[in-house]
């Protein structure tokens, strides 16, 4: 059975776009198959998978009149994408002009649940939906049609102005989605070794959440040069790690033979910082899903009694 | 962050206080077309123990090691990089004290042989 997950947050620029992508990659590279959709008027995503960008028009279409959404197959393996775009900026105008007019639109619910994996006979196990921070239409259609909510945040006080917003949008939607979660909050782009900062961080997030769900114990690291390489090639944080070793056993094969070194080329980021990035996505990723089984087990648990 | 009073979010996402705004979607949204899921759950990965593993060098870089720090390619590549450029600026020195001297020694030979016709 898929999962519907949601990565919101009220504010932009706390790595929504970044933390859907490395966690998609790293979940699809575990052997699960995922849908990366992306709401965002500015298709971001695209950068962060490395697929060129499109306008948005197929998912704009399906949520205003139920079309067929159109899906990159195989962006990576068992990866694949609805892309976003500019045209969904169309769909909050849509809403309101046809909600004034007392008529109904499909949304997006059912024009994901029509999307299937290619040649598979199964279901996605996960989809992942990247949010826009300013578009409260489009971010209400994403709750509407969400089973867990996982929240990035930063460590400033402008994040946590964010995070409220989003709690107020999340109260919202649990009038038209009752089975609404919140997953939990992730902490994003904190200098690695910051200890002492991220330890205050959490637990004023925790003081916060009020024990609602919790602030996942692994934090993702900044690294700009990270960022940058994998921005610009389309990689994601494992990917990045592995291109680090296969690129030190070719520099050293060049060294052998005594060629010289074009650092044009070179990548911009350490491998051991590259290695440890990919490290906390492969961590959240694992305590993401094992939240859900926990999550899951507890509701058949409920059922049960 | 700093710890100053916070807003307690809490009841907001557990439901125990009702939102101050309405769902901008509340009564627009058409009825839903598919509602059962579809494919037994047990034909996918236990997420139970999900299978998401570190590779060794990730697991080398959590620890506190600060010869992670050091990239032993590239202190090769560096040292390769000064010896060769060493060479290449001893090189540069040696032909053009060498083109100085063939050069004078040239003119030293004409000067002579000038001398020599004149006598």
């Amino acid at each position: 059975m898929r999962r519907v997950v949601a990565i919101a947050n009220g504010k932009g620029g706390v790595g929504k776009t970044t933390l859907t992508a490395g966690l998609a990659g790293q979940v699809a590279a575990a052997g699960f198959r995922v849908l990366v959709v992306d709401t965002d008027p500015q298709g971001n995503l695209g950068r962060d998978l490395g697929y060129g960008s499109g306008d948005g028009s197929s998912l704009g279409l399906a949520i205003t009149h139920g079309l067929p959404v159109d899906v990159i197959r195989g962006v990576r393996d068992r990866l694949d994408v609805v892309p976003g775009g500019p045209s969904l900026w169309d769909v909050a105008p849509a809403f309101t002009s046809r909600g004034a007019r007392g008529q109904t639109l499909p949304g997006l619910r059912p024009a994901l649940e029509r999307v299937r994996p290619d040649g598979a006979d199964a279901d996605y196990d996960l989809v992942l939906i990247d949010t826009p921070p300013g578009e409260p239409i489009l971010q209400d259609l994403v709750f509407a049609s969400s089973d867990y909510l996982i929240i990035p945040t930063r460590s400033d006080e402008a994040s946590l102005d964010g995070l409220v917003v989003v709690a107020q949008r999340f109260a919202a939607a649990r009038a038209v989605n009752p089975d609404l979660t919140l997953l939990g909050v992730a902490l994003f782009g904190v200098r690695a070794g910051s200890t002492r900062l991220i330890t205050r961080v959490r637990s004023a997030l925790q003081e916060t959440l009020g024990g609602a769900a919790p602030v996942f114990s692994t934090s993702i690291r900044y690294l700009e040069s990270a960022a940058v390489d994998m921005r610009s090639r389309g990689l994601l944080p494992h990917e990045l790690a592995q291109i680090h070793r296969e690129d030190k056993s070719q520099r050293l094969s060049r060294l052998r033979q005594g060629v010289k070194v074009d650092t044009s080329e070179a990548l911009l980021s350490r491998d051991s910082s590259a290695a440890g990035l990919a490290g906390d996505y492969a961590d959240l990723a694992r305590e993401v899903l094992g939240s859900i089984t926990s999550r899951d087990e507890a509701l058949r648990v409920e059922v049960a009694v | 962050m700093t710890p100053q009073a916070r807003p307690n979010l809490g009841g907001l996402f557990d439901g125990s206080t009702p939102a101050d705004r309405v769902s901008g979607i509340a009564g627009r949204l058409g009825p839903r077309l598919i509602t059962a899921p579809v494919g037994p759950a047990n034909e996918s990965p236990n997420p139970a123990q999900p299978a998401v593993e570190s590779s060794p060098d990730v697991q080398h870089s959590k620890a506190a090691d600060p010869m992670s720090w050091i990239d032993p390619i590239r202190v090769l590549e560096l040292y390769f990089g000064l010896l060769q450029a060493a060479l290449d600026a001893n090189r540069q020195f040696v032909m053009g004290v060498a083109g100085v001297v063939v050069s004078r020694g040239s003119n030293l030979r004409s000067g002579l042989g000038s001398i020599r016709t004149r006598h």
